[in-house]
């Protein structure tokens, strides 16, 4: 007879299975290959293309092979400007370079999964040069008609599209001759790299990973700032200081700290002051440049100095004359600023020399309070302050500078760069529904409604912990473009499930002995894609306690679904990774029966690829249910039955029960024996 | 000493207890059977005296042991009786039973072996009961065994 206590399937059987399992999908195709077309040449890197995002390698097109190309490959789990990256695939304009393919590719030796862009190489030398040379300002119609037209043309597109560029400045545009090509926009965050004076303040104000990543009213400052620089054939600002220049501009405005200093041709002024306003609402967009390079002209008068009062605010060492000033005075001075927060100086100095009576009580409704304000609702309180002081600004919190929109992008790189504090603070800000306060501030527009929306869900997801939620599932649902970052899919560029779970089945030859086939990152990329609201649980499992938190089965049911979504394909490895980890579940069943049939299931479910059918046994069928409630009613019949056996064997009883029976027999006999006696002899006697 | 004294006591009151209640019983068949027996009831008392030595010493909550012996006891007496009954109930009926050896045999051994089976019927049943339990206790361990390999040892608690 088989021993029933024997498991009939043992790791090591899935184990070996996966030693020689080959997966028939796998990402990236051939080494160095994009798409089959374009060869990266990871041996010859182009630095001066590079970013700190992407690596930049030649590139050569098969099909065309003189082709000047170049190849962005993108570091691992860094986020993508991927509403640029789409638009510019079918984007072309003779001044710009475009965007020939992208796409997922095994690179270099260890063949690594990344995400490749190949785009065309610019010809010629980036203004830079020639700014550097000095002395060579460049006619206002040469301007206009070299430089300014095609980009204008450029931003024009891009606004149709929704996109921007951000990284306009000198260093990015290539001349050639008499034409310029101006360079890539997708090897960055938006505006990650920008110099400060190609920024407008409310930019310049943003660590430089918290931009928004639509930004067009930047790109046309960027656009009057490059005609200034080369208007005046050299670059103004080289040797000033990011921080006193940034002072400069908030007291004193754009137009006046950038513009006024210098003696710039006539016909440019009316572009400067619609470009170089403090007021991004009031700012030339690209069909107004349009119009004014084709001739049309505005007259626009000087823009106003910054200044509110004639009395300035004292604080951090220096006078604030306007309410932008103060509040990036505050955040900088960060410390010093939450005491003063319940000395009513700010509203007073509002009401009195600014004559901003409204901005003065709502300060006071924000600051006051009956009860005293723990410290972090003072943090709170002064970065409400600081929106209400300059709304137009970034969220400033502690050491965060962020825009809304980007606040996204900062939390992802927060988490790669393992910068615990950031995160914290970020965390903080999405909790205190800074986002929603600052959107407050703003005039309502369908892009802030949108946004506010986003934020709101996130931050639901944010405070559930289960798998699936958390700062993670933030993570995902504020940066839809952004690869999955879990340790466990290193050197595996996934944005989509079905990449996931190519990814997953691959690594299953590697990792199934030693790791879970999930984590937290996984499981909340999973959650994001298919837009789970609700946590994850296994009800059919809650009645155990020891399977009611296994992680194991959240995945499993998380994978099902992914599988479902990205089409039921099987994957062979990824489900043995899975029944590697699900086997010891199998050991905590009581029932052997059950158990040798789910082992048996658990084989053919495998063998066939499909973490839907695992699921089914190990959550659907409720077996883990059913075999605890059967598992209580048999304990209580063992130990009933052992009770009934304990007492048949007791002697005390059996022989008081056989006394009882004895007698009581006896007595029967006897009356029988009586009776029978009486009726024989009273038959014998009369004949009866 | 003293739980010896209890259970001497108590006996003793059983006994008294018991004499009211039968005392009336007796007394209501008596009579009719003087009647009808006439020397016959002398046969009678004479042939049931084992039942009414057994009435005099068995405590009441033992009843089982007094109806038995009986039982047994009117078996024996019932034949002569019926035939004296049948002669006319007279003296010389009486005497000329009571002067058979068999007769005497016949009344007390009758008694004595009510006396016998009230004996022997705890051990008999003894020994069927174990027959069955064992029976019983082997098909529960049965079921405990395939529990046991159904569940494993946690079945055990």
């Amino acid at each position: 007879m088989a021993d029933t206590h024997e498991p009939i399937i043992r790791q090591e059987e899935f184990l070996a299975f996966l030693k020689g399992y080959s997966p028939e999908r796998k990402a990236g195709g051939e080494r160095d290959m994009l798409a089959g077309r374009w060869r990266i040449l990871s041996n010859q890197p182009l630095p001066e293309f590079s970013s700190s995002y992407a690596k930049a390698y030649v590139a050569r097109d098969e099909k065309t092979p003189d082709a000047s190309l170049y190849a962005l490959v993108f570091d691992d789990g860094v986020p993508l400007r991927q509403k640029n990256i789409n638009a510019l695939k079918t984007f072309r304009h003779p001044a710009l370079v475009s965007l020939l393919g992208e796409g997922v590719a095994q690179i270099g030796p260890t063949a690594s999964t990344r995400y490749v862009a190949v785009l065309e190489k610019p010809a010629g030398i980036p203004l830079t040069e020639m700014l550097s040379r000095k002395g060579n300002p460049i006619p206002e119609s040469l301007l206009i008609q070299q430089f300014l037209r095609p980009l204008s043309e450029i931003l024009s597109g891009f606004a149709k599209m929704g996109i921007s560029h951000n990284r306009i400045n000198p260093g990015n545009i290539y001349l050639s001759g008499s034409t310029i090509v101006l360079g890539d926009c997708i090897s960055e965050p938006s505006g990650f790299s920008q110099d400060i004076l190609f920024e407008p303040i409310e930019r310049m104000l943003t660590m430089p990973r918290g931009k928004a990543d639509f930004a067009s009213s930047a790109d046309c400052y960027a656009v009057a700032m490059l005609a200034l620089h080369l208007a005046l054939g050299f670059s103004p600002f080289a040797q000033s200081v990011k921080e006193s220049l940034i002072r400069d501009i908030l007291s004193n405005g754009a137009y006046h700290t950038l513009v006024m200093p210098w003696d710039v041709p006539t016909g440019l002024q009316d572009f400067f002051r619609g470009e170089l306003g403090d007021s991004r609402r009031d700012r030339w967009d690209a069909l107004t440049i349009e119009s004014w390079l084709t001739g049309r002209r505005y007259n626009l008068v000087m823009p106003s100095s910054s200044r509110e009062t004639s009395r300035g605010f004292e604080f951090g060492g220096e006078a604030h004359f306007n309410r932008k000033s103060l509040a990036h005075g505050l955040w900088s001075n960060w410390k010093q600023a939450l005491p003063m927060l319940a000395d009513n100086r700010i509203p007073r100095w509002l009401k009195i020399h600014a004559h901003k009576q409204d901005t003065a009580d709502t300060i006071t409704r924000l600051t006051q309070s009956s009860t005293p304000l723990t410290p972090q609702q003072e943090e709170e309180a002064l970065a409400r302050v600081i929106i209400v002081l300059d709304p137009s600004g970034p969220i400033r919190f502690r050491q965060i500078s962020s825009a809304v929109e980007g606040l996204g992008a900062q939390l992802a790189y927060a988490l790669i760069a393992e910068r615990h504090e950031d995160v914290h603070t970020l965390m903080q800000i999405i909790d205190a529904d800074l986002s929603g306060f600052w959107m407050e501030q703003q005039k309502a527009s369908p892009e802030h409604a949108a946004l506010a929306a986003k934020l709101q869900k996130a931050r639901n997801h944010i405070r559930m912990k289960g798998p699936g939620f958390g700062v993670e599932r933030g993570l995902y649902d504020l940066n839809p473009g952004l690869p999955c970052l879990s340790p466990l899919l290193e050197g595996h560029h996934v944005t989509t499930l079905a990449e996931m779970l190519t990814a997953l089945d691959t690594l299953s030859t590697q990792k199934a002995a030693t790791e879970d086939a999930g984590d937290r990152h996984i499981a909340a990329f999973i959650a994001s894609r298919l837009n789970l609201d609700k946590e994850l649980r296994v009800p059919e499992v809650q009645a155990s306690p020891s399977l009611k938190a296994n992680f194991t089965l959240v995945m499993l049911k998380l994978l099902a679904k992914a599988q479902h979504k990205a089409g039921d394909t099987p994957f062979k490895g990824l489900t043995h990774w899975l029944a590697i980890k699900l086997l010891p579940l199998l050991g905590g069943m009581h029932s052997r029966v059950r158990q040798r049939k789910l082992q048996a299931d658990l084989r053919a479910a495998v063998t066939r690829g499909s973490i839907e059918e695992l699921a089914d046994m190990f959550i659907s069928s409720a077996s883990f249910d059913a075999d605890r409630r059967e598992f209580q009613k048999a304990s209580a019949d063992y130990a009933e039955r052992k009770k009934r056996i304990a007492t048949l064997q007791g002697t005390t009883g059996l022989s008081h029960q056989a006394s009882v029976k004895g007698h009581s027999v006896a007595q029967s006999i006897a009356y029988s024996v009586c009776i029978a006696t009486v009726y024989v002899t009273l038959k014998a006697c009369f004949r009866l | 000493m003293s739980t010896n004294l209890q259970s001497t006591s108590s006996e003793a009151a059983d006994i008294q207890v018991k004499r009211k209640k039968t005392l009336p019983f007796v007394l209501m068949f008596s009579i009719p059977a003087m009647v009808v027996l006439k020397m016959g009831f002398f046969f009678l008392i004479v042939g049931m005296l084992p039942t009414l030595l057994t009435m005099a010493l068995v405590r009441h909550s033992k009843s089982y042991v007094v109806s038995t012996v009986a039982a047994f006891n009117f078996t024996g007496v019932f034949p002569d009786l019926l035939s004296i009954s049948l002669e006319g109930g007279t003296p010389r009926a009486v005497l000329s039973h009571l002067s058979e050896g068999t007769i005497w045999f016949s009344m007390y051994g009758a008694a004595m072996l009510g006396w016998a089976i009230v004996w022997l019927s705890p051990a008999i049943a003894m020994l069927f009961l174990e027959t069955i339990y064992r029976g019983r206790i082997r098909h529960m361990e049965h079921l405990q065994k395939k529990l046991e390999e159904e569940w494993g040892p946690d079945i055990k608690g």
